[in-house]
């Protein structure tokens, strides 16, 4: 693996026509902009591994699910008492900039 | 109205205008853009199976992630907002893809990643959240914190 110390407005050239170039460095985040192709796809890490995790969640086993249903269903109440208190978030900060429903 | 073949629910009449819209599909199958979310069971808050409406094979169970982890308000990105076109007032909808395995305490849910869908317009993403969550939170009994 290649490892370079880059500073803020240094950049790297991959291939033909990639172009990275690190844009700023605020404690731990670094702001990265990236140059290609249309139909280079970029992709965060975290996305990728979500790919697996959703490849893994499709192979259900049915009895797996019944139980889980039948679990989820015995804790019904306290998953309204959640909900309730969601709703009663909600109200309290009835200014808030995304409304979670 | 249209009818569709599904993994849990044999065919099902579905109204094409409930169906929800990803422009890039979700994580890892970005060739199927549209699904419908069709409950278990009337409970609220219970888990959800998101359908593609194209293919049944594809289809994922989900869950509210409020009911996994209580008092779960992520922060978006603002590109996603924008990508959504969630604006100060926008009701949105959060679904959370589950890994069901034998046994609850087997069981997670990626908070991590969580699905978000503008209500209004249907439009949904799957989303990396900037904060500390798992993508494979046990659904086990509750715990504190993220």
């Amino acid at each position: 693996m290649l490892v370079l110390s880059r500073k803020a407005g240094e950049s790297l050239v991959i291939g033909d026509g990639i172009t990275v170039t690190v844009q700023s460095v605020k404690g731990d985040v670094v702001r990265i902009a990236i140059d290609a192709p249309r139909q280079v796809p970029i992709l965060r890490g975290e996305l990728v591994a979500a790919g697996e995790v959703n490849r893994e969640a499709l192979g259900a086993e049915d009895s797996a699910l019944q139980a889980l249903r039948a679990g989820g269903r015995r804790r019904k109440h306290p998953g309204q008492k959640v909900t309730r208190y969601m709703r009663r978030l909600r109200h309290a900060h009835g200014h808030r900039r995304v409304v979670y429903i | 109205m249209k009818t569709i073949q599904t993994m849990y629910f044999g065919e099902v009449e579905i109204d094409e205008s409930s169906l929800l819209h990803f422009e890039e599909g979700m994580a890892g199958f970005a060739d199927a853009h549209t699904y419908a979310l069709l409950p278990f069971d009337e409970d609220e808050g219970g888990l959800m199976c998101l359908q593609s409406d194209e293919r049944p094979e594809l289809a994922f169970i989900v869950v509210n992630p409020s009911m996994v982890l209580s008092g779960y308000e992520p922060r978006l990105e603002e590109a996603d907002e924008r990508a959504l076109e969630i604006g100060a007032d926008t009701p949105v909808h959060l679904l959370a893809v589950v890994v069901v395995k034998s046994g609850m305490e087997n069981c997670t849910a990626n908070l991590k990643c969580p699905v978000v869908v503008n209500a209004q317009t249907l439009a949904a993403k799957q989303v990396v959240l900037p904060g500390e969550y798992s993508m494979r939170w046990p659904l086990g009994p509750q715990k504190k914190g993220a």
